[in-house]
């Protein structure tokens, strides 16, 4: 049967009491961070005036990164250009690895937690950074002062929300992939012993809950980051005045 | 014990039902927009696909209450 037990990733690790552990999701964690490493490295070498073999590809993965952020973030924001990049290759191969076979390290609450984190400490930096402490503060009482309880839990619930997500919908597809292939395994077993619906209806299932869904979370991940950073760091008409005004 | 199983089980259907409504309706008027002005589909999916997720958001929240329920049996 499919167990429940454990939100998390299985131990395969454990040193000394068992107090210290590596689970599946780190390790794999680690793997797909070298594995996105030596591959931007790879794509990145050799760089020429006339694009040819790889070099194509990684200007068309670059170029698509950037207009995305442009569309989102606007032109002068291209510096975040490289963390939005980075977020969504890593959440993309790692909800993808149910594909070969390994448990998806976004199945793992404190993956997406981590992710999440991440995400609400760069927009709030960012947000400081634009305005500074005080005008952050002005910012989040606008319009009126008594909003800005509010606006705090609502700068908190970000990261729990998105990380709840991503963590929901990843678990979730692999949970139902798993009773799918439970109920195949036992309607064929009716017919005779070879399990032959399961292996015909593993490609649609997979090609789903593998490939689609994570590209739609992934994409979702990113555009709620950049929505949220952009919201924190946008500078609003009348400092926008206010800026030009001392500049001339 | 059944009486959790029932809560995980109408949790979810109830949840489904009110999610489905939802993006149903916002699918169907984002693609009305689109249809009108094909020229500004790049605004409308993208607000489109932000408010569904955002809507999924309710949906995932009640999944990870049932499996913590179902945790409990």
């Amino acid at each position: 049967m499919v167990s429940y037990d454990e939100l998390g990733a299985r131990i395969i690790i454990s040193f000394g009491d068992g107090s210290v552990f590596i689970t599946e999701s780190t390790l794999w964690g680690l793997i797909v961070a070298a594995i996105l490493a030596v591959l931007g490295i790879w794509l990145g070498s050799g760089l020429e005036k006339i694009p040819k073999g790889k070099q194509v590809i990684a200007e068309f993965i670059v170029g698509w990164l950037y207009k995305f952020t442009d569309a989102n973030l606007g032109k002068e924001n291209r510096g975040y250009a490289p963390y939005i990049g980075t977020i969504f290759g890593f959440i993309l191969l790692g909800s993808s690895l149910g594909i070969f076979g390994i448990r998806p390290i976004t199945a793992s609450l404190n993956v997406t937690a981590a992710l999440a984190v991440l995400t609400f400490l760069l927009i709030q930096s960012s947000a400081i950074r634009t305005h500074g402490v005080k005008g952050r503060i002005k910012e989040m009482c606008e319009p009126y002062p008594f909003m800005f309880p509010l606006e705090v839990i609502e700068a908190c619930t970000l990261p729990v929300s998105l990380a709840l997500r991503l963590f929901g919908n990843i678990l979730g597809g692999l949970i139902v992939v798993e009773l799918w292939m439970h109920l195949m395994e036992y309607l064929s077993s009716l017919v005779c012993n070879v399990p032959f619906l399961r292996a015909v209806t593993v490609l649609p299932i997979n090609a789903f809950f593998d490939m689609f869904e994570p590209v739609i979370q992934t994409y979702i991940f990113t555009l709620l980051t950049m929505i949220n950073l952009y919201t924190a760091i946008k500078v609003t008409e009348s400092h926008g005045q206010l800026a030009q005004g001392n500049r001339k | 014990m059944n009486l959790i199983a029932l809560a995980a089980g109408l949790a979810m259907g109830l949840v489904g039902i009110g999610i489905s409504l939802g993006q149903g309706l916002a699918l169907g008027k984002g693609l009305e927009g689109i249809s009108k002005q094909p020229e500004a589909s790049n605004k409308i999916q993208t607000a489109m696909i932000v408010g569904m997720a955002i809507m999924e958001t309710i949906g995932v929240l009640t999944f990870v209450i049932a499996i913590i329920l179902t945790g409990k049996m």
